[in-house]
């Protein structure tokens, strides 16, 4: 194998933009980057809402720690999402599906857990599900956005699945959150409602994947 | 240029480099250092054109592709991490450019159809060189499914482990492993029936 000299055009495009760069810190580091977004909503969302009418019942375990268990869950899966956006360094489809799974799985047990232990109280019944739903997405929104961006300062080969990741990952967060505040037990609420918020998240950052494939494939034309 | 940037970082013409060479050209370079953009560009750009060659079979493709490749590394450079080995992180972002190519021009019908003479030569794994003649081996690694034979030259010509084929190709160990397994025996089926044929 022999050595190649480095075309004229090319050197200078890089000589031309040759500042240092700091390599980016590994993806679990970075995805701490998103824990103060996490802990603002834990201490804004309670302050806002009160707490659910069941917690009591319910107890610590249940209510807190599950919320903190989902919020790490929805974390883990957005630092698979930064290994994606590493070239060489991705997980793989096949990984990438089973955590999407097991991130839907989390969020079912913890509904399950809490149908099993919770109590219904009559003020529960005037928790809608659109309003579930709304408020879930607008706690997400903020997580997504900017664990896509720290995806996007990278160099996502794989972007689809990286947006996915993040997205379900900030839908496991927010309906973490908001596990504190809906006294819904019933399982058809958080399933249809609060599971809809967080497969809405995955969709949208599945979603913003194709359009920076799309973006990408159209710099590549220009180039 | 290249030649003698590398024999100054790692004591040894690039193209013998080891890993660890090629890091510490990486780190160099992501400090700044030009010369070891020229080093790591001379001791990689024949085996990620090779690459980028047996991806596309279509020769002046994979030189304007080679060139994107590297203009997106120097844009990327700061996602490589230095404690990661450099080769599996180049190849994943050739194997972008090349999808990404293939995205915008809809040429993955085209170059299916290319005429088999028009095809640039596909480097030839030492495993199976004895098997049969360059043209009939050509030929064979041609026929092959393009996942299967990209795993295989991954491993087998440019020395990758299968770990880090996985890396590349988006998929675990074991899928890369079967991938460049069935490409040998794809291969071998090959060779067997034309020489029963003929």
């Amino acid at each position: 194998m022999s050595e190649r000299a480095l075309p004229e055009r090319l050197r200078q495009e890089i000589l031309g933009d040759l500042r240092p760069v700091r390599p980016l810190p590994r993806p679990g580091l970075r995805a701490l980057e998103v824990v103060p977004w996490a802990i603002a909503l834990f201490l804004l969302v309670p302050a806002v809402w009160p707490l659910r009418a069941d917690a009591e019942e319910l107890g610590w375990t249940l209510v807190w720690g599950a919320a903190i268990g989902e919020a790490l869950g929805g974390l883990a899966l957005i630092t698979l999402a930064l290994h994606e956006a590493v070239p060489g360094g991705g997980i793989g489809r096949v990984r990438a599906v089973l955590a999407l799974a097991g991130g839907a799985a989390l969020q079912l047990a913890v509904g399950l857990a809490t149908r099993a232990n919770g109590a219904m109280h009559p003020e529960a019944l005037a928790h809608r599900g659109p309003a579930c739903l709304a408020a879930q997405t607008v706690l997400a929104v903020p997580i997504l956005a900017f664990s896509l961006w720290l995806v996007a300062r990278a160099l996502p080969v794989r972007p689809r699945w990286a947006g996915a990741l993040c997205g379900l990952g900030a839908g496991i967060v927010a309906d973490g959150v908001w596990h504190l505040i809906c006294p819904r037990i019933d399982l058809a609420h958080v399933l249809v409602w609060h599971g809809a918020a967080t497969l809405l998240m995955a969709g949208a950052g599945w979603l913003l994947g194709v359009l920076w494939e799309s973006r990408q494939a159209r710099q590549s034309v220009q180039a | 240029m290249g030649t003698s940037r590398a024999k100054e970082w790692t004591g040894m013409p690039a193209e013998v480099a080891g890993g660890d060479s090629l890091s510490a050209l990486m780190t160099a370079y992501q400090s700044g250092d030009g010369g070891a953009f020229e080093a790591l560009y001379g001791a990689l750009a024949p085996q990620v054109g090779g690459y980028l060659r047996a991806l596309c079979r279509d020769a002046t493709r994979a030189e304007d592709l080679l060139q994107e490749t590297f203009l997106q590394v120097h844009r990327s450079r700061r996602t490589y991490l230095p404690s990661r080995p450099v080769k599996p992180w180049i190849y994943a972002i050739a194997r972008h450019v090349f999808l990404m190519s293939c995205r915008s021009t809809s040429r993955r019908q085209r170059h299916e159809t290319i005429a088999d003479e028009a095809l640039p030569e596909i480097p030839v794994p030492p495993e199976v060189a004895r098997l049969a003649d360059r043209d009939a081996l050509q030929r064979a690694l041609g026929a092959i499914p393009a996942d299967r034979r990209e795993a295989l030259l991954l491993r087998h010509v440019w020395g990758l482990s299968f770990r880090e084929v996985g890396a590349v190709q988006g998929v675990t160990e074991a899928a890369a492993k079967l991938r460049a397994h069935r490409g040998v025996v794809g291969l071998r089926t090959l060779l067997g029936s034309s020489r029963g044929g003929s």
